[in-house]
């Protein structure tokens, strides 16, 4: 019992860095319906500012209460940016449209402090004595009742203004019905700023307090994100108190796990500690917290109803589908070496993307989790060719089917969660999933990967090492890269028919309203759990295209970043389309697009990170909607405009702008 | 036995970059296969207190039990230190390399006029995450060396091609296309990397020899082509036991280690080898975003056990000494590898930890080390004197001086990579600057490790500087990977 309280105690620290950066999470979340994955690094700016000040980085020596304030003042700088320059201009973008511009701000933050200050880790100065007290004989150090009073003064003082001020009132009011709040005099945008202010402010203060038990580096406090929206889940994005205690209660239990870990009953690794454990304990909690509340999560009351983009049906499938096929054909045979692994890696992208789009963009379903689905496939094929011997074309199928396997105990896991409450718990699976499934050594392939042997069908390589080496005669062989060109052809067809079945109109009914679809006699779980299965099978077709392209798979390569990053490729391509799904893939990590940068302007590491992250704004404010949605709606625009020439120039009476087309799209796509 | 050196008085006086000022040599006599060298095999050399050093009283090199004998910590008897086919003797323990020219096996300049032999440089760096950037500008030096003052390639000049892994897994397997799609490239030197290593070597298909310094991947070690000749993680940390054991007295350890960093397999063969050892050893891992180590610390009992042991990543060595502190655990129950040994650390912390240091080489601010004083000229005459105490520049240098001896070896016209691989697999040392025995194979499940010893060093602050604490001693016996 003893140790269960010293190592309680223990957790206090941590508990109350996830407290603080959660209620800054759920403050974002009320005045804009933001969910900002970019707090944790506000407060790792903070952080590197506070070092920066109190050890004379910038040749001047401040003191603790002026560094404090100059970093606060930093923090809020930082999110008051944010505001006018990302979320404002998003304001009746689609929640998922803000979440990935969230992710841009966290690399932007990410790649300045890391190209600022260097990878090396700094030693923040402590704000808190350095005295040890005495549990149980135990010398632990004091300073995690001091951050924990810390954080419960700034949530007692949160609540009070949230309580009894206009401004919390307003706030309040507003959240739960923008609308309401408008007529009552209130202004969305000047709430919104208000609130980030706030949030900043708590997230920065966050930054200091962590100092005895953090350091400032550039991943430490941003990850700190994937717990403190655990916490925020389980305060429903609304209440601070809960967060609060949400936060205090994962960082004790972290604690709790890191001392039963050590327990002689507990399962080990080869010897070592599981690991993964406490990510996979943040994801439990959250599901069992899920399982209890479900779909009473609320939801915030929005001034404009925010959709993901319409969802139009495509007309054509077999020029189009030839047409890549010649076309990406012809490039695999003449582009030089690099270019040819790039376009590879673009053809897999192309399939995770499309994975998104029958999940996300057809069913409305925020799942980060595809990419989790693709390790899944990925870790089986390895295992597959190592321990059993089964290529291909077995060992594929039977991964891209571990991925369905998974993916349904997901899909059927969150038939009551939608919307953000999903986006998160999917997040935390990631982590989990990542640590505990892939990195264990014994049932993953640990952190340096396991290697998977190249592709072979009638005694012929059709890998990456097959003797056909395109007009240069290098590695990689084109012929791995014309499989891939017949999966991705196949996978883009097979979405596409979809959309123009039944059981794409089904989904979007789904999407758009689940009561109403269910009142037309749609079946919404049967169809989700038929999305979640195709869309796992998909996503574990990327996973073994994956292992086979790098010849090995790994824990890194299925990481939280590489989930977010595919669905901001995927949401900047576009979500709902097919079209958008291959935009997708050519702007994915190392792709066609992003790799003739690099070899045009000579970009590499943090600069790259910078690059992208700037890029994934500009990008979404120029197309809220995808660049394949844009395209699609000013194409659209333009048939109409010379339709509406043409019956002008016939009847010579003008038509009223904006036809019923563009509606009749909507109404079919939303 | 105790040998120290004037680190902080040497810091003073070249600045705070000097602070990096620790070595990673390997003690190597000349002698084996290569008889070209010169060799300085007196024991002496190695254990002899240094005239200039400020010698620590007994009271400060651990208990006085711990001081042993030199015959029972540098130079064990053959069935402790030999591996199983014996080739290990005391003599070649104690052997330095001391001529670098004959090391490479040859002199004078290159002949510009000829055509470049070319080598690729592989690394993780640039990123959000990076073991070292340093050991870069260590194969720079030696190649610089090598055509200036060692012929070059049997007359060639030498080149490097680099390729760097910042963030993502694909440029691990660009890098290994690159060079694979090279011809001119004979072989590559990798730094230490965990991101994109498997799909690099996947790519490189074994077409290119591998030549490592330190490894923390266990993608390294399995490869038939690759040599990692300073030792892989799992391996060098095992003598950590021996030593504990023999020369601390050590009855009881805790071991922490980040998850999903590449230390899972270092802690998992420490952890075995002092099992083998007879010690009971306490293994916690911890989330690698973990910002509290002091959790992790007293979950493994660290303030109860004689030894605590972090198998860290450059980034956490300031918050577990800080953990340390807020425990008040003695600094001299820590007992870590170089990788804390590093400028950042010292400039965060004020100076280094007083800690033990396990170093699988020289330390480079050893002058009593025969082998350090070539390097330290090299590296003066270059203008290049802050980088004389940074490990990893050493071990880079080390990295490029072997493979220019494999080369040359082998010889400029017939360069093939099989040619290239029998001259690593045939190497038994003694390694510049590294090992004095080399055996690459002798673990069948990893036939790229070719070392397993590790010396020890006290670093006892800024007055009393660096003691050796313990010559080099190999795992512990019995122990099994």
């Amino acid at each position: 019992m003893k140790d269960v309280v010293l190592f309680v105690l223990l957790g206090l620290g941590g508990g109350a860095v996830i407290a603080g950066i959660s209620m800054a999470v759920v403050i974002t979340y009320r005045g804009s319906g933001i969910i900002n994955l970019a707090t944790g690094a506000i407060a790792m700016v903070s952080a590197y500012g506070f070092w920066a000040l109190k050890t004379g980085y910038f040749h001047v020596t401040f003191g603790t209460v002026p560094a404090a304030i100059v970093t606060m003042a930093a923090a809020i700088l930082v999110g008051v940016l944010s505001e006018m320059l990302v979320f404002r201009p998003l304001r009746t973008s689609s929640p998922l449209a803000k979440l990935v511009a969230s992710l841009g701000i966290l690399l932007i933050l990410q790649a300045t402090m890391l190209l600022w200050f260097g990878s090396a880790s700094k030693s923040i100065p402590s704000v808190f004595p350095k005295d040890i007290v005495e549990v149980f004989g135990e010398s632990m150090p004091e300073y995690g009742f001091w951050m924990a009073g810390v954080v419960v003064l700034i949530a007692l003082a949160l609540v009070a203004l949230f309580r009894w001020t206009r401004f919390g009132l307003a706030t309040r009011a507003a959240a739960e019905n923008e609308v309401f709040g408008m007529l009552a005099g209130l202004s969305p945008n000047r709430l919104s700023m208000a609130n980030t202010v706030l949030a900043s402010a708590v997230a920065g203060a966050m930054g200091i307090v962590a100092a005895p038990l953090a350091q400032a580096d550039s991943t430490t406090l941003v990850f700190f994100i994937v717990p403190a929206l655990a916490a925020a889940l389980f305060a429903g994005f609304s209440s601070l108190w809960i967060a609060c205690l949400a936060g205090f209660g994962i960082g004790i239990g972290r604690s709790l796990m890191a001392w039963v870990v050590t327990l002689d009953w507990f399962p080990t690794d080869r010897g070592n500690p599981i690991p993964g454990t406490q990510a996979l304990l943040t994801f439990v909690l959250l599901v069992f917290a899920l399982s209890l509340r479900g779909a009473s999560l609320p939801s915030r009351g929005e001034l404009v109803e925010k959709r993901l983009p319409f969802a139009p049906a495509p007309r054509r499938l077999a020029a189009p589908a030839a047409g890549l096929a010649a076309v990406g054909a012809a490039l695999l045979i003449v582009l030089p070496y690099g270019y040819r692994q790039a376009l590879m890696l673009s053809l897999v992208g192309i399939v995770v993307c499309l994975s998104l789009v029958v999940i996300t963009g057809f069913v409305g379903q925020v799942s980060l989790a595809q990419v989790s689905l693709a390790g899944a496939s990925g870790f089986v094929l390895s295992h597959m060719v190592v321990r059993a011997g089964i290529g291909f074309p077995w060992g594929p199928l039977i991964g891209s089917l571990a991925g369905v396997v998974v993916g349904l105990i997901v899909g059927i896991s969150a038939l009551r969660v939608r919307g953000p409450s999903l986006a998160v718990v999917t997040l935390a699976g990631v982590v989990a999933i990542e640590q505990f499934g892939f990195a264990n050594r014994r049932w993953g392939a640990g952190v340096s990967g396991s290697p998977v042997e190249q592709p072979r069908l009638f005694g012929f390589s059709i890998g990456s090492d097959a003797g056909f080496r395109g007009l240069d005669d290098k590695l990689p062989s084109p012929v791995l890269g014309f499989v891939y060109l017949v999966v991705v052809i196949a996978l883009c067809l097979l979405v596409a028919q979809i959309r123009r079945s039944v059981l794409g109109q089904q989904m979007l009914a789904v999407r758009a309203n689940e009561r109403a679809a269910a009142a037309a006699g749609i079946h919404v779980a049967r169809v989700k759990i038929i999305a979640y299965a195709i869309s796992s099978f998909i996503a574990g077709t990327a996973g073994w295209m994956y292992a086979y392209n790098f010849g090995s798979v790994s824990a890194a390569r299925f990481g939280i970043l590489i989930a977010l990053g595919f669905v901001a490729f995927a949401y900047i391509g576009g979500i709902t389309m097919v079209s958008g799904a291959v935009i997708g893939g050519l702007v994915a990590t190392e792709g066609l697009v992003p790799y003739f940068f690099e070899e045009l302007l000579h970009i590499s590491g943090n600069w790259t990170l910078l690059v992208g992250g700037i890029l994934v704004i500009f990008t979404l404010i120029q197309n809220p909607e995808g660049v394949a949605g844009t395209t699609y709606r000013k194409r659209q625009a333009a048939k109409r405009a010379k339709a509406a020439a043409g019956v002008e120039h016939e009847s010579g009476r003008p038509l009223a702008a904006g036809g019923d087309g563009h509606h009749a799209i909507t109404e079919v796509g939303s | 036995m105790q040998r120290t050196t004037k680190f902080a008085a040497g810091m003073r006086r070249r600045g705070l970059t000097s602070l990096l000022v620790v070595g990673v040599l390997v003690a190597a006599s000349c002698g084996g296969d290569d008889d070209d060298a010169s060799t300085d095999t007196g024991s002496d050399s190695t254990t002899a207190p240094v005239d200039d050093t400020t010698a620590p009283s007994d009271d400060t090199t651990a208990p006085a039990d711990t001081t042993a004998p030199s015959d029972d910590t540098t130079a064990p008897s053959a069935d402790t230190t030999s591996p199983s086919d014996g080739t290990t003797t005391p003599e070649e323990v104690e052997g330095k390399v001391t001529d670098f020219a004959a090391y490479v096996g040859g002199s004078g300049p290159a002949d510009d006029s000829l055509e470049p032999i070319k080598i690729g440089y592989f690394n993780q760096q640039g990123g959000a995450v990076e073991v070292t950037h340093t050991n870069i500008d260590g194969v720079n030096e030696a190649v610089q060396y090598v055509n200036e003052e060692a012929g070059g390639i049997g007359g060639h000049p030498l080149e490097v091609v680099t390729c760097y892994v910042a963030n993502a897994e694909e440029e691990g397997q660009q890098c290994g296309q690159q060079f694979a799609n090279d011809d001119s490239i004979v072989a590559v030197i990798s730094g230490p990397t965990f991101i994109g290593t498997e799909s690099f070597y996947a790519a490189l298909a074994g077409s290119k020899p591998v030549i490592h310094g330190v490894s923390v991947s266990p993608a390294d070690t399995v490869q038939e082509t690759a040599a990692v000749l300073f030792g892989g993680a799992k391996y060098i940390l095992a003598p950590y036991a021996t030593f504990a054991r023999d020369v601390l007295g050590t009855t009881s350890a805790a071991l922490i280690y980040p998850e999903g960093a590449g230390q899972d397999e270092g802690a998992e063969g420490q952890a075995s080898a002092f099992e083998a050892a007879g010690i009971p050893i306490e293994v916690v891992s911890y989330p690698a975003d973990t910002p509290d180590l002091t959790v992790p610390l007293i979950a493994a009992g660290a303030q109860d056990v004689d030894l605590v042991m972090p198998v860290i990543n450059p980034n956490d060595c300031v918050k577990f000494e800080q953990a340390i502190q807020q425990l008040e655990i003695p600094d001299e129950k820590v007992l870590a590898s170089p990788i804390c040994i590093n400028a950042d650390v010292a400039t965060e912390l004020g100076d280094l930890p007083q800690w033990h240091y396990a170093v699988a080489s020289s330390l480079s601010i050893d002058p009593s080390d025969p082998s350090v004083p070539p390097y330290t000229d090299i590296l003066t005459a270059h203008g290049n004197e802050s980088m004389i105490g940074d490990p990893w520049i050493l071990v880079g240098f080390g990295q490029a001086m072997t493979l220019a001896k494999f080369l040359n070896a082998v010889g400029p016209d017939d360069l093939t990579p099989d040619a290239i691989v029998e001259q690593l697999k045939a190497f038994e040392g003694p390694l510049i600057l590294g090992s004095p025995v080399l055996d690459c194979g002798k673990y069948p499940d990893a036939p790229g490790v070719c070392n397993d010893y590790t010396q020890f060093y006290k670093y006892n602050g800024a007055d009393a500087g660096w003691e050796l604490a313990g010559d080099f001693v190999p795992p512990p016996e019995g122990w099994v990977p």
